[in-house]
């Protein structure tokens, strides 16, 4: 009787050592798939890409030093990202940060860090330079979007504000809140 | 002062709309223009500025308030009125709406008033841009104190 007792325990602790070992295993297995899913599946290098107008004209171009797809978000990041924009004059806008992100069937480009518009050319007629840390850029609109605070420099002024909307295409911007604007006599 | 045109302009606002093509900026709410001894106070401010100079200012508010001391040796001169439009180059302002100019002691109201800084002249109406006369214009002039000579 002390036999079968004994045996009897023996066989439930095994069976709860194999159960430990199972989980286990599933652990690591469920964070490495975790984290392969979490792992970029493509590098792109020295990204350029184009798009073209209904008339065939160039309408904007889209670069970036550095391009990382994520499956599990389905979602790029960009690193240096560069828009080169044509507003209703035919003058090319530059949007520019450290960093952008989007997925993938957005047409919604998260622009962060050191965001700044300005015009391409550096002879532009007239020298404008809007910064602000973080700016949601719509591409097919041509709308680029922020709630945070930006910084307007022209030679001739200095605007501040909170939070913004422009549309590139009018050259139309909206300040939402706390304007603040110095006029310099030249 | 005739130097106001020379010194920093600053504008606070709430909001701000911004038409970069046709170089015209409204400012809305809460809207301070300083510039100088010039002052702008009104709900709604929209300049027109040419190379980088003002060139036009329409303030509109409840009432929009207009502030300058045009000479050294006068004190300010104060415009209200429910729209004031300021022509800089001009040194002109045209003051619309239950309008009020006062000046040294001197006020005049009328639903439209004229006031050309450079040959101090002052045309007053009480009709306004319909034509349409509500009251009549007042003018108040402070007699000059005893021994002072006449203009």
């Amino acid at each position: 009787m002390r036999k079968r007792y004994v045996l009897l325990v023996l066989t439930i602790l095994v069976g709860l050592a194999l159960l430990a070992v199972d989980n286990y295993t599933q652990e690591i297995n469920t964070t490495l798939s975790e984290n392969q899913a979490a792992e970029a599946d493509y590098y792109g290098e020295g990204l350029y890409n184009r798009r073209f107008n209904a008339q065939g004209q160039l309408e904007q171009t889209f670069a970036a030093t550095r391009s990382t797809h994520y499956p599990l978000t389905n979602s790029t990041v960009f690193n240096q990202p560069r828009i080169n924009v044509q507003d209703e004059d035919g003058q090319y806008w530059l949007v520019s940060a450290a960093e952008g992100s989007m997925n993938d069937k957005d047409d919604l480009l998260r622009l962060r860090r050191d965001v700044e518009i300005r015009p391409q050319q550096e002879d532009a007629p007239e020298q404008v330079n809007i910064q602000t840390p973080a700016l949601d850029y719509y591409t097919r609109a041509q709308l680029a979007i922020t709630d945070q605070p930006v910084v307007i420099l022209h030679p001739s002024s200095r605007m501040t504000a909170i939070g913004m909307r422009i549309d590139l295409k009018k050259q139309r911007m909206e300040l939402n809140a706390k304007v603040n604007t110095r006029y310099v006599p030249q | 002062l005739p130097q106001d045109a020379e010194q920093e302009m600053v504008i606070f606002s709430d909001t701000a709309e911004i038409d970069r093509k046709a170089g015209i900026v409204i400012y809305k709410g809460n809207v301070v223009l300083t510039q100088g001894t010039l002052t702008i106070e009104s709900d709604r401010l929209m300049i027109l500025r040419n190379d980088d100079v003002l060139e036009k200012a329409v303030a509109e508010g409840k009432p929009a308030v207009f502030k300058q001391q045009l000479s050294v040796d006068q004190g300010l001169t104060t415009a209200e009125g429910q729209r004031i439009d300021y022509f800089a180059l001009r040194k002109e302002i045209h003051i619309k709406g239950q309008g009020r100019l006062l000046q040294e002691g001197n006020e005049f109201n009328g639903e439209k008033i004229t006031y050309d800084m450079t040959r101090e002249r002052i045309l007053a109406t009480s009709a306004n841009d319909e034509g349409i006369a509500s009251e009549r214009i007042k003018v108040v002039i402070q007699p000059k104190a005893e021994g002072t000579s006449q203009p």
